[in-house]
């Protein structure tokens, strides 16, 4: 009698998790067709466009292909980032620019010997006014080196943070998009204003106060450190708390308050939700469930491809700001380098100019930094906030 | 402020040049400290200029408030979302006895997010259970779908 009710109870298991495998497939084909009709239906044609105007090696970190090959990688489990062949890069990147700063180094170095020289042995036959005309030119010189590099160095940071720009006004809709899709309404109120807040107000504002600010910075630096009698240092650090102050206040308000709001939005979405799934769950109990009905899987997909376009913009975020951060990092420590050579055998005004130079253009990291961790953040809070849903 | 950092750039180049080329004594320093107090005039240049004017956040930025959104994506999702509830509805009438009425839902399609309009039902060839004979079955359909679909009476349209 035993062993006939352990069998009984044997087959009781092996037909209920057969049937719960069958409907589990079901529903899983089900989402995976839905992900794939609404795949169809999104317009990435944008996001491709800018992916073609990306550089060659911005689209190496990428990856190849079109914006929704990567999402439907993402969404199959295929995409993995490659860490050593990623840290590769940007140790490749950052030796390759340091070899483009050699020939200025080396250049800036034979100047400053041969600068250094002369005073040395000026008591004997030269006049201060001559040393003074010498100690000029030779500012001149290093001067003019510095600056070949530093302005293609101020426009790469200029593209990158309109590049950034550009990201945000293509993605940001899709994002909102599929959000609204996902059922997110309140959602989508609170973060679309913050959203075109982040791209136009506070992009302008980095463009229109914290960049010209730092190129001030940068402008005193130099002929702050040409003469002994005029000195800019105190004006330099006024700007440079000028420039803190902006940077730190964007970003601690921006952030602080979109997540708070983006926070509760979603809990206020997430309840409502549940309210009234369960209004349909509990009284018709065919319809409720987790993923059973068709409603729910159709939601269940937006959301999906919203995480999977959330992460593809991150990933294209990274690639597009890598390279200016490391040509940045490349040319601070050329800069403190230099500095530190020259330092022994010149005036110090000139290794004063080169390390107060490297401190400026570290705002410029800060800006495109900042700009890229509010971007981050903000679609972190889009992709993470109506997960609550379910 | 270009013209302000030109001025500054320019006096101080001028005071290192003026410096070299006049010969050492009395007359240089007197010319130094005349180009310092210059100097100093053009740096405090820009303070007066800010105190002339009335400034506005909206000079400098164009702050814009919204993105237009993918209005044929979310008319296919919606779409989509109303085939799906016009299913649960035939399921809904199934289970409770009610078979072979035609639900269409009309969903609004200005609104970003899903939201049911109307929903017409259509009981031409409507077969119900024998105990909903003396029930008036547009009652008993317009009751499920309000208890079920959180909606008002009047966006139930019954015709035959």
């Amino acid at each position: 009698m035993k062993k006939i009710i352990y069998i009984l109870i044997l087959l009781i298991i092996i037909s209920l998790s057969i049937t719960t495998e069958v409907y589990a497939k079901n529903d899983e084909e089900k989402l995976d067709d839905n992900i794939t009709d609404q795949l169809d239906v999104l317009d990435t044609e944008k996001l491709d466009d800018y992916l073609d105007s990306l550089t060659d090696t911005e689209k190496s970190m990428f990856g190849e292909g079109t914006f929704k090959d990567k999402i439907k990688a993402i969404l199959s489990g295929d995409f993995k980032i490659g860490y050593d062949s990623f840290f590769d890069a940007i140790f490749s990147l950052f030796f390759k620019n340091i070899l483009t700063y050699i020939p200025i180094f080396s250049s800036i170095g034979a100047i400053c010997i041969l600068c250094g020289l002369i005073s040395q042995i000026k008591p004997s036959f030269l006049s201060e006014g001559t040393t003074g005309l010498i100690f000029f030119v030779t500012y001149c010189s290093v001067l003019l080196l510095i600056l070949s590099s530093l302005f293609s160095l101020f426009q790469s940071v200029y593209d990158s943070i309109d590049s950034i720009k550009t990201q945000m006004d293509i993605s940001f809709p899709i994002l909102l998009t599929l959000m609204a899709a996902s059922g997110g309404n309140v959602s989508v109120s609170v973060y679309q204003p913050a959203a075109a807040f982040l791209s136009s107000g506070i992009v302008q504002l980095f463009f229109a106060v914290v960049l010209p600010i730092t190129a001030l910075i940068i402008i005193f630096c130099v002929v702050g450190n040409m003469s002994d009698n005029i000195k800019l240092t105190k004006f330099i650090d006024l700007f440079k708390s000028i420039n803190k102050w902006v940077i730190g206040l964007s970003l601690t308000i921006f952030t602080v308050f979109l997540s708070v709001q983006g926070i509760t939005s979603a809990s206020y979405d997430g309840i409502s939700f549940r309210a009234a799934k369960y209004a349909i769950g509990n009284s018709v109990p065919i319809i409720g469930g987790f993923l059973k009905d068709g409603f729910d899987l159709i939601l269940a997909s937006s959301v999906i491809i919203k995480n999977a376009v959330g992460s593809g913009c991150i990933i294209l975020l990274v690639s597009s700001i890598l390279v200016p951060l490391v040509e940045i990092a490349s040319y601070s420590l050329f800069l403190k380098l230099t500095a530190a050579v020259i330092e022994p055998v010149n005036d110090s005004k000139i290794a004063n100019f080169l390390s107060s130079l490297s401190t400026g253009i570290n705002y410029l990291t800060a800006s495109l930094l900042a700009i890229a961790f509010m971007y981050f953040i903000t679609i972190m809070l889009l992709v993470s906030s109506s997960n609550s849903f379910f | 402020m270009n013209n302000w950092i030109i001025s500054v750039a320019a006096i101080i180049i001028l005071t290192v040049v003026a410096g070299m080329i006049l010969p050492e004594g009395k007359t240089n320093k007197l010319i130094k400290s005349i180009f310092s107090i210059i100097c100093l005039f053009v740096l405090i240049m820009p303070i007066q200029y800010l105190s002339n004017r009335n400034f506005a956040i909206t000079d400098v930025l164009s702050i814009k408030n919204e993105y237009t959104l993918d209005e044929s994506f979310l008319y296919y999702t919606s779409s989509e979302k109303a085939l799906s509830l016009q299913t649960e509805c035939a399921e809904l009438f199934k289970s409770n006895g009610i078979t072979e009425v035609d639900v269409q839902i009309i969903f609004n399609s200005e609104k970003i997010v899903f939201t049911i309009e109307k929903i017409y039902v259509n009981i031409k060839n409507i077969v119900i259970l024998e105990n909903y004979q003396h029930i008036n079955i547009n009652v008993v359909i317009s009751n499920l779908l309000v208890d079920n679909f959180n909606i008002d009476a009047e966006q139930v349209i019954i015709y035959e």
